[in-house]
């Protein structure tokens, strides 16, 4: 947890309902994020989490409960802008958040929003582009990329806005294993050089690299943890229909078995150390 | 007997200008009736492409298509393709376009001529298929989430029981459990109804514990294609392509250099468990015994 | 479907491409006049020349030209048709109640002509420069407005927002046809009030997608921090280099040489 005057954002009892909606979609959820901090957020389908993703990037006011960013409250319209500033989200259909009709240009949007001078937004958009591995692709219109490369480009044009916090929903759905282990990269460099990180993913192994891990179910706020500490409440998981990393699988396989192993296994790591450790 | 042959297939999109992309090459490639085959490769590596000549979406740049028998070129043959092949879109989103589910997954069963009572059976045994409940025939699909969406759209193309099943990643944004449950389902189906399924996906794990063959594309070239067991344990083909090896396969890798080699390369979590068991009890750690 | 629509940009790298958006327009706005006030063939042929140099400098090839203007040169060439038979004047050839007129020919012919040069001349500035590099030139074109408290760029961002959403409109429509098609919606065959009848599920939702889309579309932009009024940078910065003037020296010399040719 970090400390208060770490705190980037923080949620206070926060419920909201979508309109003529009978259902609250979250309900009552308190945390927060850390500056520099890389949260996890898992769940499952319909449990909450794109909408959590929405209101913590300002774009939906909630329904009860106050959300505070970098000491700003979303709920006043004056620092709206400043919000915008410090969160940056990537959506999960990347269809819906492309806004320009060339590559580069796409990139540059956000910075050019922010009114930068027109070096540093060349030099954001090199990097933003680099770091997503599309530089090769940056004269090509946006609608005629594939699935991926569509999800890459959303990123970059994320990334270029240099937030304080990005929100990522489901960022790598559509990209290949490679692919998503050099988002994953970008993502941790961000954070280890100051940049809180909110990645919501269905790929628990991709979850468990994060600092702390939160578990959606129904709206509400069931864990929120160290990834050694969620990845082993295997009944949990699998009475929401998640389950664990590979290898917390594969461990909670050998406990049914009848073998004892150690609690916190979450990464193929772990598990080789363990194996040699009985085997050799 | 086979119900695909593509020869010599390669797409260009927009050719003879500057926007002109070769998208495949010179596929070669089999499908085979009642097999449950997966396609797995890097982003733009051309799987969407190469699906969308199987039900006439798209023509080939050169090279043929046949599907049932008939080249795709072929207008008449094309038009009638729907009732047989059915397309999962990678963004479900896109494929939704009636106001309550129910109406969009009745769309495909009533154009098939099915009467009303079988089409409402057919939606509602479909959408049991992947686990969504009831109830949920009479949202509005703009109200749901993105993964429940993505059931509905595979529930539209399910629904008309096609010959054919193209799903183009499926598994993306689903919840472990109903991406299991969905493809079992499916796998069910296959089995018993002989239908074929093309499986795109990047999740190997998937493709080890559902598909018979897999076969792999890379910047628009076939590069392997043959019995999962066979492709998933070529690692360094996989890496080439920008994929990775299942967990299993990986862990067994990573164990063998280590120095302890497991008796016979798993493919699923599963596999690993089991060979995992008799290697622990062999050395003599009992189960229900002490801490290891 | 393999086909470029108009408007759509070609990243090629010419000498066309690389002119400054606003010496573009400005070209357009003098080649404009230009081309509607000759009245003598020789100088039609002049700017008609003209034109098609830039369309070979442009790297983009003119059977491209061709296709993304063929829909329109159709419904161009039933105009001229029309024109010809329904224009007054002495006949040339009478077979029964058709009359083709000399002046029928002639005034339709001229138009025709004049047309497909403009047309020309726009899809060479759509093919060479981004909506965005349009928008910009726009922008500065209105500038002067801007004293008059005319919203210059927020004008400038909406028309470059209507550009952008062509591609997405066809892209919208596509995907819907697919979509439909693939579930077994016949569009092809069927009496005039089938195919009629089967529209309707068609629009509705290509509608509704729309409207969606535009939604979604203001949404991402605000999450990239635009804001209507606030001061926007330039990823390129726009300059008048030796080449734009040139251009913009021979554009301003055909339509000084067009002008007087008709003073004349
Ligand atoms: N625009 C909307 N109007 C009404 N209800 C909505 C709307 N969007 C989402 N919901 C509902 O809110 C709940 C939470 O949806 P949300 O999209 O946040 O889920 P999610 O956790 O992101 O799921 P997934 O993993 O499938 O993307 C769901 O029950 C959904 O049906
Ligand atoms: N509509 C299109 N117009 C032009 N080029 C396209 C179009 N769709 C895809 N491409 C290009 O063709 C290549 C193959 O794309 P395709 O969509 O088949 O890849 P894919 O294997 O499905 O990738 P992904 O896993 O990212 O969806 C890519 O380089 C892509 O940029
Ligand atoms: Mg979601
Ligand atoms: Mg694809």
């Amino acid at each position: 947890m970090p400390g208060p005057s770490n705190i980037l954002i923080e949620l206070e009892s926060v419920s909201y309902a979508y309109p003529g909606s009978k259902f609250a979609a979250l309900q009552d959820i308190s945390a927060c994020v850390g500056r520099a901090e890389f949260i996890s957020v898992i769940g499952p389908n319909g449990s909450g989490k794109s909408t959590l993703a929405r209101v913590m990037a300002g774009l939906l006011l909630t329904s009860g409960g106050r959300v505070m960013i970098n000491g700003l409250d979303t709920a006043r319209p004056e620092s709206r802008q400043e919000i915008r500033r410090n969160v940056g989200l990537v959506m999960q259909n990347p269809d819906n958040q492309l806004v320009a009709a060339v590559v580069e240009e796409d990139v540059a949007f956000g910075p050019e929003n922010l009114g930068l001078p027109s070096a540093e937004v060349f030099r954001r958009v090199e990097e933003a582009l680099a770091a997503v591995g599309l530089s090769d692709m940056r004269s090509r219109p946006p609608h005629m990329l594939s699935g991926g490369e569509k999800q890459r480009l959303a990123i970059a044009g994320v990334l270029a806005l240099k937030p304080l916090c990005v929100v990522l929903d489901e960022p790598t759905s559509m990209l290949d294993p490679f692919g998503r282990q050099e988002v994953l990269q970008v993502l941790r460099s961000l954070s280890k050089s100051g940049t809180a990180v909110v990645l919501i993913t269905h790929h628990m192994d991709e979850a468990a690299c994060a600092d702390r891990v939160w578990l959606l179910d129904k709206g509400c706020l069931l864990f929120d943890a160290e990834p050694a500490a969620l990845f082993s409440q295997f009944e949990l998981l699998h009475e929401l229909g998640l389950t664990s990393t590979s290898a917390g699988e594969l461990a909670y396989r050998l406990v049914e078995q009848g073998f004892t192993l150690p609690v916190g296994i979450v990464t193929m790591e772990d598990m080789v150390n363990f194996l040699c450790r009985v085997l050799k | 007997m086979p119900c695909i042959e593509v020869e010599e297939l390669t797409h260009v999109y927009y050719p003879g200008t500057p926007l002109e992309i070769v998208a495949l090459r010179d596929i070669e490639l089999t499908v085979y009736d009642g097999e449950f085959i997966a396609l797995a490769g890097s982003a733009g590596s051309g799987k969407s492409t190469l699906v969308q000549h199987f039900n006439g979406l798209l023509l080939p740049t050169a090279g043929c298509v046949k599907v049932l028998g008939r080249a795709i070129s072929d207008k008449q043959h094309r038009q009638q393709l729907w009732r047989q092949v059915g397309l999962v879109f990678q963004f479900p989103e896109r494929q939704i376009f009636s106001n309550t589910v129910f109406e969009d997954i009745a769309f495909g069963p009533r154009n098939l001529g099915w009467d009303s009572t079988t089409v409402s059976k057919q939606v509602k045994d479909t959408v049991a298929l992947v686990g969504l409940p009831e109830e949920i025939l009479s949202a509005d699909p703009r109200t749901l989430s993105g993964g429940m969406l993505r059931r509905v759209a595979i529930c539209g193309v399910l629904a008309m029981r096609p010959r054919i099943l193209i799903m183009d990643e499926p598994g993306a944004g689903l919840e472990p459990a109903t991406r299991q449950l969905i493809l079992a389902n499916i796998k069910e189906i296959q089995a018993q109804h002989g239908m074929t399924v093309i499986l795109i996906t990047h999740h190997l794990e998937d493709a080890a514990v559902f598909a018979e063959r897999v076969a792999v594309l890379h910047q628009g070239v076939l590069l392997s294609i043959g019995p999962t067991r066979e492709v998933l344990s070529q690692t360094e083909l996989l890496h080439r392509a920008g994929l990775k090896a299942p967990f299993a396969v990986e862990l067994a890798q990573r164990l063998s250099q280590e120095g302890i080699p497991l008796p016979s390369l798993p493919q699923s979590i599963e596999d690993v468990a089991q060979l995992l068991q008799q290697l622990l009890q062999t050395n003599g750690a009992r189960p229900g015994g002490a801490s290891l | 479907m393999n086909n470029i629509s108009m408007g759509q940009y070609l990243p090629a790298g010419s000498p066309v491409h690389r002119l400054d958006p606003r010496s573009k327009l400005i070209c357009i706005a003098l080649l404009v006049p230009a081309v509607l006030m000759t009245s003598n063939p020789l100088g039609l042929t002049l700017v008609s020349l003209w034109t098609l140099l830039v369309v070979l400098l442009s790297g983009i090839k003119p059977g491209l030209y061709w296709q993304s203007l063929k829909p329109l040169w159709v419904l161009l060439l039933i105009s001229f048709v029309l024109q010809v038979f329904f224009t007054p004047g002495n006949a040339l050839l009478t077979l029964g109640f058709i009359k083709i007129s000399r002046e029928g020919l002639l005034y339709s012919g001229w138009l025709l002509w004049r047309i497909s040069v403009l047309l020309l001349a726009a899809s060479v500035l759509t093919f060479t420069t981004t909506p965005l590099q349009l928008t910009m030139a726009l922008e500065w074109l209105l500038s002067p407005l801007r004293r008059m408290r005319v919203p210059v760029q927020e004008l400038a961002m909406m028309i470059n927002l209507a550009l952008r959403f062509v591609p997405t409109l066809f892209d919208e429509a596509r995907m819907l046809l697919l979509a439909q098609r693939s579930r077994g919606t016949d569009f092809n065959s069927g009496s005039i009030k089938e195919r009629v009848s089967r529209l309707t599920p068609f629009m509705v939702p290509l509608l509704t997608n729309i409207f969606s889309r535009a939604d979604e579309l203001a949404l991402a932009m605000e999450i990239r921090c635009y804001r209507v009024g606030a001061a926007r940078s330039r990823l390129h910065v726009m300059r008048f280099r030796p080449a734009d003037y040139a251009a913009l020296f021979l554009n301003t010399a055909i339509l000084a040489a067009v002008i007087t040719a008709k003073a004349l």
